[in-house]
C-alpha cells in the first residue's frame, strides 16, 4: 500500500459517517463491510484507524486532549503515542507498587479466592445410581 | 647588435564549449505511446473510482478492463500455501543461478551488504540512521502529545510539528535509498515473486455463462498478459495483501 492510500484511509476513518457506523456496529448491528470475516489487509488497517479515531474523539469529549489535535495527522499520532507511553509507564509503576505491598505484607498481596464462583459437585447424601428394587 | 627581445609566447587557452550531457531518450513508437496513454488513463480511472472506498467495502473487487469483467478475490489458505511453496522453489532457483562467467547473480541480504561495504557503501549505516531518527521522532512526539493535553499554543506545537516533518522526510529518503540498494537481494526477489504468484492466483474473469473462473491457466500466461490488465489487478491485490508475510 502506498502512502496516499493510508492518508485516504485515515480521512475515511475520521469521517463522521464511518465513526457513526463504528459506534453503532454493536448496539444497532450496523455493518462496516460487506464481508463478515476473512478481512483483507486494507480492511484490517481501516478497523485500526476507526478505533484510533474513536479513542481520540472520546478523549476530546472527556477533556483529556485539546480539539486542536484533529488539525493534523502528526498531532493525532503524537497524542496517541504520548498516551500509550504514559499508560505503559503507569502500569510499570502500579506493578512496582503491588510488588512492594507483597513484600511488606505477603498475606495482603496474595490473590483472594472467591468461593462463591466455584462449583462443587458432590453426591447428596443417600443418593445412589442403582435403581431401587 | 641589437638584442632580440624575447617575448614569451603565451598560448591562448582555448576554452572548449562545455558539452551538455543529455541522456539519449529513444523516441517512442506510436504503439508504445498508445500503451502508455492507455495505462495512464486506466490508472486515473482507477483513482477516480475512489479506490480506497471500493477497497474497504468488501474482500473481493470487481472491475472492467476493455469490456471484460474481472474479479480479484482474497486468496484461500490453500492458495497461500501453494504460493509459499512456489516462493521457496523460486528462492532456491535464484540462489543457484549463475551468469555466463559462472558467477552467482543473486545474493542474500547479508552477503549483499558485505559486497556493498567492500565498494564503500555502508547499508547498515542507513539502518542505524533510520533507527536514530525514529527515536528522535518518538521524543518529539512525546513532547508534542503532552503539549496537546494542556492548553496548547499553536505556534509552539507547530515548531515541534515542523521538526517531525523534517525527520519524516529524512526517514523516507534513507528508507528509499536503503531499499533500492537491497532491491536485488534474494529475499526481496522472492517476496516480489510471491506477490506476483498470489496476484495470478487471485484473479478471476467472467466467462460467457456469466461465471467467474480462473483468469490464467498457468503462471506463464499471467507473466505474458497485457500489462494494462496485470497492473490493474496488481493494485487491487496489493491492497488486499498489504505487507503480508
Amino acid at each position: 500500500m502506498n502512502l496516499d492510500i493510508y492518508s485516504e484511509l485515515r480521512k475515511l476513518a475520521k469521517s463522521s459517517k464511518y465513526q457513526t457506523i463504528y459506534g453503532s456496529e454493536k448496539p444497532l448491528g450496523l455493518r462496516i463491510f460487506k464481508n463478515e470475516y476473512d478481512f483483507t489487509d486494507i480492511q484490517i488497517t481501516f478497523l485500526g484507524y476507526l478505533s484510533f479515531y474513536n479513542q481520540l474523539n472520546i478523549d476530546i469529549v472527556m477533556g483529556d486532549v485539546d480539539e486542536m489535535v484533529l488539525k493534523d495527522t502528526i498531532f493525532e499520532d503524537s497524542y496517541i503515542y504520548y498516551k500509550t507511553r504514559n499508560r505503559k509507564k503507569q502500569r510499570k509503576e502500579d506493578k512496582k507498587k503491588q510488588e512492594q505491598v507483597k513484600k511488606e505484607n505477603p498475606k495482603k498481596g496474595e490473590p483472594k479466592v472467591d468461593m462463591k464462583s466455584q462449583w462443587i459437585f458432590r453426591k447428596p447424601k443417600g443418593f445412589s445410581r442403582k435403581p431401587k428394587g | 647588435m641589437e638584442a632580440k627581445k624575447v617575448v614569451p609566447v603565451v598560448k591562448e587557452e582555448v576554452k572548449e564549449p562545455i558539452k551538455e550531457v543529455v541522456p539519449e531518450i529513444p523516441e517512442l513508437t506510436k504503439e508504445q505511446q498508445e500503451v502508455i496513454d492507455k495505462e495512464t488513463e486506466q490508472a486515473k480511472k482507477l483513482m477516480n473510482q475512489d479506490l480506497t472506498k471500493v477497497a474497504i467495502e468488501n474482500n473481493e473487487y470487481e472491475f472492467e478492463v476493455e469490456g471484460k469483467k474481472y474479479k480479484v478475490v482474497r486468496p484461500t489458505t490453500a492458495q497461500k500455501q501453494e504460493a509459499y511453496t512456489k516462493k521457496v522453489t523460486q528462492y532456491m532457483k535464484l540462489l543457484q543461478m549463475k551468469d555466463d562467467n559462472g558467477n552467482f547473480i543473486y545474493y542474500p541480504d547479508k552477503k549483499l551488504r558485505e559486497i556493498y561495504k567492500e565498494r564503500g557503501i555502508d547499508v547498515d549505516e542507513y539502518d542505524r540512521k533510520i533507527e536514530g531518527l525514529s527515536n528522535e521522532r518518538n521524543s518529539y512526539q512525546e513532547k508534542l502529545g503532552k503539549m496537546l493535553t494542556d492548553n496548547p499554543v499553536e505556534t509552539e506545537v507547530n515548531i515541534l510539528k515542523e521538526e517531525i516533518v523534517k525527520i519524516n522526510d529524512k526517514v523516507v529518503e534513507f528508507t528509499v535509498a536503503r531499499n533500492s540498494l537491497l532491491e536485488y537481494s534474494l529475499e526481496n526477489q522472492s517476496i516480489g515473486f510471491l506477490y506476483e504468484y498470489l496476484t495470478y492466483a487471485m484473479t478471476l474473469v467472467q466467462n460467457d455463462k456469466g461465471e467467474f473462473v480462473k483468469c490464467w491457466n498457468k503462471f506463464e500466461d499471467f507473466k505474458n498478459a497485457d500489462s494494462l490488465l496485470t497492473n490493474s489487478v496488481g493494485v487491487y491485490a496489493g491492497m488486499m495483501l498489504g505487507s503480508m508475510m
